[in-house]
């Protein structure tokens, strides 16, 4: 199904659908998930022991940086308690990763994750980590609980790799969805696949890339250690936040105002035309956690 | 009999003219032809691959965007590997014309160099550059000093293998040459690209087709600071109603011929010259707005 395709009328049938479905949802506050509603909570927590010399990443402290994440998040004494509260021993759980061959979510974060998912209760052949060939896995396919992560970099069409970009993966022909540089990204959260299902988001800002180079993007010049992570249950809001320290970044390191180009516009549209989430920061609480050097927000 | 000799002689020495050149044309216009099978214990052991703009998405995904937004037509990909040492990834990217293998590889660099092609930029583990139609990318990561070295000389042997070069895009002979900061130049035929400098729009607000010629560029004069477009239609009606449309689209009350104070206290402005709109933005002062402006005009003009 492509944009053009995707009408106000299954727009709407779509979301209904997945609401009724889902009896977790019955259990838990409205207001986890009714991303607009309110204010966003966004922690963006930063750990200079998070990376190595030659950027090898301590596992221990990507773990306390999760957790510590998960408890201010969800408001919990503990992350055991807040893994609880979105995940469900009966859950079947995908866990959305970007393969990339550059600069992939770590192998590390997915491990964590995927422990703490298990430390909820559910059976470890119930959990899938994956990103290309989504659709075509079982544990996807019949997912109950996703989680959502990738690293954010600059790209040459919808101006970032983003959280909701992440997504793209859960459609037959991802091409079909760079109309407009990306616009509309944020609908494919609407699709039955996927929608209202993700519990947890977390945009990797250990090492985040700035500008592309080449036709595959990447350059290790324009790839700088920022030692974050940026958690929330709201993806736009995560994606705005990340957003902003890139082109902060940009700035500094261009010395002047160096604009993504083409605009990350599908994370504002994301929360104007689509209603996926907040990415007005007057509507985004921000938590930051770590040291300020460099956090640019 | 002499005569019909004669005449044979000369459709033979036509033909074999015509076959010279046309071989000749064939040679000088398939660089990967030239790359070598093993270089410096680097060998290519996999498959060379051929990506169309069917499969340019199968490649690079969203990169193939950047260009299928100007005219290309397919890219060779050639690996070499070496043990214990990074593969090397050879792309050299058949362009429809010199305009289109410059227009992306503006948009796709960091900074302009002179080392290889035309232009060029060398970065830790990668070398890129455009050459006549083509656009090559060299990539070895992570660097190492043996790969480093490789990687140069495929670019030598790639640049040397192209013996023509290409014309830069008419438009630019327009851009005004005082104050311009030359690197900054943005040469584009798809909106996408609107926004290199300065956020103009998210739309299609002044009507940029394949069949016009955009240029963006940056101008500094001491403290004096702009952003210069310029985009060529192919003719003045169609200048006209890109102008109409971004007067009624843009985010900001605009007066055409006019230089104004915008929201954010900087200045902008713009004007139709023949088939031609020019416009300022982000300009620190009126005058040096103005001046670039005219400056512009003179050289339409003459």
């Amino acid at each position: 199904m492509s944009p053009k395709n995707l009408t106000r009328r299954e727009f709407i049938k779509t979301g209904s659908l997945a609401a009724a479905t889902g009896t977790f949802l019955l259990n838990n506050p409205k207001s986890l998930f009714a991303l607009q509603d309110e204010k966003s909570r966004v922690v963006l927590i930063r750990n200079k022991n998070v990376l190595g010399e030659v950027g090898k990443i301590n596992t221990e402290v990507l773990q306390q940086m999760l957790d510590e994440s998960m408890k201010v998040i969800f408001d919990t004494k503990d992350a055991s308690t807040a893994w609880k509260k979105i995940i469900k021993p009966d859950d079947v759980v995908g866990i959305k990763t970007n393969v990339w061959n550059y600069l992939r979510t770590p192998p590390e974060l997915e491990n964590i994750i995927k422990k703490s998912v298990m430390d909820c209760g559910v059976a470890e052949e119930k959990i899938g980590i994956k990103d290309r060939g989504v659709l075509k896995d079982p544990i996807f396919q019949n997912a109950t609980a996703l989680i959502n992560s990738r690293p954010m970099r600059t790209h040459y069409w919808s101006g970032v790799g983003s959280l909701v970009k992440n997504y793209i993966m859960f459609v037959e022909k991802p091409s079909d969805w760079h109309g407009d540089s990306c616009a509309d990204l944020a609908a494919i959260w609407k699709l039955p696949v996927v929608a209202n299902k993700t519990r947890l988001n977390v945009l990797v800002m250990l090492t985040p890339q700035f500008h592309n180079v080449g036709p595959h993007g990447f350059s290790p010049e324009y790839v700088w250690k920022y030692y974050g992570l940026i958690v929330g249950v709201d993806p736009v809001a995560c994606d705005a936040v990340g957003l902003k320290i890139i082109e902060a970044k940009r700035k500094e390191y261009f010395n002047e105002e160096k604009p993504l180009n083409p605009p990350a516009k599908h994370i504002e549209l994301a929360d104007t035309r689509h209603l996926l989430g907040n990415a007005d920061f007057r509507k985004i609480d921000l938590i930051k956690i770590g040291f300020e050097e460099g956090r640019f927000i | 009999m002499k005569s019909l000799l004669g005449k044979k002689q000369l459709v033979l020495k036509i033909f074999f003219l015509f076959m010279a050149v046309n071989l000749s044309a064939q040679i000088k216009n398939d660089p990967a032809q030239f790359l070598p099978i093993e270089i410096n214990g680097w060998k290519a052991e996999q498959s060379d691959r051929l990506f169309d703009n069917e499969t340019l998405y199968d490649y690079i995904d969203g990169s193939a965007e950047m260009f299928l937004s100007f005219g290309y037509s397919k890219v060779f990909n050639r690996i070499y590997s070496r043990v214990n040492q990074p593969d090397i990834m050879v792309d050299i990217f058949y362009m429809n014309s010199s305009y289109d293998a410059f227009g992306v590889f503006t948009h796709s660099v960091g900074k302009m160099e002179n080392e290889f092609g035309q232009q060029s930029q060398q970065t830790e583990g990668a070398i890129i550059f455009w050459k006549s139609n083509y656009y090559v990318s060299i990539l070895c990561h992570p660097e190492t000093p043996e790969s480093k070295e490789t990687i140069s000389k495929l670019a030598g042997t790639i640049d040397n293998s192209i013996i023509e070069t290409g014309p830069l895009p008419e438009v630019i002979s327009y851009i005004p040459k005082e104050n311009l900061v030359e690197e900054s130049v943005r040469y584009f035929r798809h909106y996408n690209w609107i926004n290199s400098h300065t956020f103009i729009s998210n739309d299609n607000i002044l009507n940029v087709e394949q069949n016009t010629h955009g240029i963006l560029a940056r101008y500094l004069n001491e403290n004096e600071t702009a952003v210069f477009l310029l985009i060529m239609y192919p003719d003045e009606t169609s200048a006209l109603s890109a102008l109409n449309k971004f007067v009624e689209s843009y985010n900001e009350k605009v007066i055409p011929n006019q230089i104004q104070q915008s929201k954010n206290n900087l200045w902008f402005g713009i004007k139709r010259i023949k088939n031609f709109v020019a416009a300022i933005f982000e300009s620190s002062s009126k005058e040096f707005s103005i001046k670039i402006l005219d400056n512009a005009q003179a050289v339409i003009n003459k």
